[in-house]
């Protein structure tokens, strides 16, 4: 069993990562946004619990509950939707515990097929692909030389959930960034959005 | 004289016993809903008290609470002073200190910093002052751990202080202003501790809604202290080497020995159960959110012949647990305490007397015995002409998960206990994983994992 099997409408949702590159951020801005939608009565973000050190990697967790308040608190056994911020970080044990009818997104340079192949999914499992570290760099959104990939990656997970509009991500990611680095990465958000490949 | 010698005229031990649990009928005033962290939860409450003197030490989870007040501060949203120091032990005693001056007081901690506290918690309680604790729970050493559960929450049950156990950050939040009230209360003068599962809810981030300062305002009055030490001229000292007697001050009259201090400080913490309802519902009327009967919370408990007893985030998953089983037809209820210390007694035994299991989930153990929740609640039944089945587990210490299935597992485990009579007298842990240990072999584990 696991954490969303509490609530049918309970939507359970882990970003892999690497310290530093601000997965945390990524599922603050993500549930904020899905509350702000309104089509979310509860939301939920955390970190994992205990000390994250740059560069190893990390994962970053929500709950999105659409019809009632979150009582879950044990963590995600089991996600509806995994995002993964590039191939280094991916844990075959974390996506082996993916739904059967989950959501795989990745920030990749490969087809969708390539995943379906690596990790025997089902045919029920959708995939969303887009390579976000290219067009992060193309718009010179970088930190330390790396491409920004947690703000613009959601534009992928707007895919996946329609009611996490672009418009709701737009606003959190303004208000948090400002005009002007909001605008940036809401740009490349956008982009992933549209160029996403889907199986 | 200290607010709490003026108990005795109170009426207390005769107080209503109210279990109606009613559900916020009135419309919200100004909101403003963010999304937010346990930790800055507590702040955003801490600043919104306008508390005028904080002194911290960081320890992992809490650090986030006085970091943001830190930068509430530097950035001129919150007028107080923040006092550094070195260890937990001064920023207590800086905080009492600030608080004899009549400032309010508020300080954040966890684990062994509220362990380095300790010798500075009764001297906060006898002393009456409304000194506000917010607690990120955390299990104790040894082995380091930084992960919740409730030991060290439990380990000041019993110098003085009122302890709420909180189950979501805006319950945090709500629990942390209604606190200062609490703790103001002519009629009470106590410090309290505000507790929330570390990292559970300390870095979990939920929807949090604000209240518009000037509704705080109207809430929460400026504190009108007992003990004012800043007008010099009023008072001669605080804390003088107390008698075992009443000692005869000629003109000045009688002085209290320590036994009626103690006395009084007793009567205070009973007492405090009515104001803390009576905030509890003013609050509830306000802002439109209520949490049980102030005391605790109840989940279908009415119609339920086993109930489940656990306290914050145990409570919290519980709740699913009770769904659960009722769609399968077991008639189970859940109370989530909420309240500690003063403990409830009464208002649980009138609620569980006709109660024929009980199944209670302890975050902690009183070592050597068993989960503190539980022989607490065993105490407070006692006297029941016919006493339901009590069971107790222990669970999640150290942040060990704790699921569906461990709470499921529990009720089980109790219910055939109940049905067999045959009453397992040994603590029974549950989520242990030591089937999971390489070469686990029972007859020399526990004189391997000492060393």
């Amino acid at each position: 069993m696991n954490a969303s099997d509490n609530n049918d409408e309970t939507i359970s949702l882990i970003i892999l990562g690497r310290g530093g590159q601000g997965a945390v951020t990524a599922c603050e801005i993500l549930a904020e946004a899905a509350y702000l939608s309104g089509n979310f009565k509860d939301v939920h973000a955390y970190p994992s619990f205990g000390a994250e050190r740059r560069g190893a990697p990390v994962q970053a967790y929500a709950k999105l509950s659409r019809a009632e308040k979150i009582w879950d608190r044990a963590q995600i056994e089991h996600p509806d939707i995994l995002i993964v911020f590039d191939e280094t970080v991916l844990d075959y044990e974390v996506v082996s515990s993916l739904k059967t009818k989950g959501t795989f997104i990745i920030n990749s340079d490969k087809e969708p097929e390539f995943f379906v192949n690596q990790f025997n999914f089902s045919k029920d499992v959708k995939i969303i692909v887009a390579n976000i570290s290219n067009l992060a760099l193309e718009k010179n959104l970088t930190i330390d030389g790396n491409p920004v990939i947690n703000t613009p990656i959601l534009g992928l997970l707007s895919r996946a959930l329609p009611d996490l509009t672009l418009e709701n991500l737009k606003e959190v990611v303004f208000n948090k960034m400002g005009e002007k680095v909001g605008k940036l990465n809401f740009e490349l958000i956008e982009q992933g959005y549209n160029l996403a490949k889907i199986l | 004289m200290y607010g709490g010698m003026s108990c005795e005229s109170n009426n207390y031990g005769g107080g209503k016993i109210s279990l109606t649990i009613t559900e916020p009928k009135f419309k919200t005033l100004g909101q403003k809903t963010k999304i937010l962290t346990g930790n800055h939860a507590a702040a955003h409450a801490i600043r919104q008290a306008k508390v005028g003197v904080i002194s911290a030490y960081p320890i992992t989870p809490q650090s986030p609470v006085v970091e943001k007040i830190a930068e509430f501060i530097s950035k001129g949203k919150l007028d107080a002073k923040f006092v550094k120091v070195e260890s937990e032990h001064s920023a207590l005693a800086v905080c009492c200190a600030a608080s004899v001056t009549g400032s309010r007081v508020a300080t954040a901690t966890s684990a062994h910093g509220l362990e380095l506290m300790y010798e500075m918690l009764p001297w906060a309680a006898g002393n009456r002052l409304p000194i506000v604790i917010n607690l990120a729970t955390r299990s104790l050493g040894a082995p380091w751990s930084v992960w919740t559960d409730h030991s060290d929450f439990i380990t000041i049950r019993d110098v003085g202080w009122i302890q709420f156990m909180c189950e979501s950050n805006q319950e945090i939040y709500d629990t942390n202003i209604q606190a200062f009230k609490i703790a103001e209360d002519p009629q009470v003068f106590l410090p309290s501790v505000v507790a929330y599962d570390g990292y559970i809810l300390s870095h979990t981030m939920m929807p949090v809604t604000l209240e518009d300062q000037q509704d705080i305002d109207a809430f929460l009055p400026p504190l009108k202290h007992h003990i004012n030490l800043s007008d010099i001229s009023q008072i001669k000292g605080v804390d003088p080497v107390t008698t075992p007697h009443i000692r005869n001050r000629g003109e000045e009259g009688t002085a209290p020995g320590y036994y009626e201090y103690r006395y009084a400080l007793q009567k205070a913490l009973e007492n405090s159960i009515d104001i803390i309802q009576q905030v509890h519902d003013e609050f509830a009327q306000k802002f439109g959110r209520s949490y049980g009967n102030g005391l605790f919370k109840t989940e279908q408990v009415e119609d339920a012949n086993v109930i489940i007893i656990a306290m914050g985030s145990v409570a919290s998953q519980s709740k699913i647990v009770v769904k659960k089983l009722r769609r399968e037809g077991l008639k189970v209820g859940l109370v989530s305490l909420k309240l500690f210390r003063p403990y409830p007694a009464k208002y649980l035994k009138e609620l569980l007397k006709e109660k024929e299991t009980i199944v209670v989930f302890d975050r902690d153990i009183g070592y050597g015995y068993e989960g503190v929740l539980c022989y607490e609640l065993k105490s407070a039944l006692y006297g029941l002409k016919k006493s339901p089945f009590i069971k107790g587990f222990i669970v999640g210490l150290g942040g060990r998960d704790v699921t569906n299935e461990h709470i499921i597992d529990g009720v089980n485990r109790a219910l055939n206990q109940a049905k067999t009579g045959e009453i397992s007298q040994t603590t029974e842990f549950l989520g242990l994983k030591l089937d999971q240990l390489s070469d686990y072999d029972e007859s020399t584990f526990f004189e391997e994992v000492k060393k």
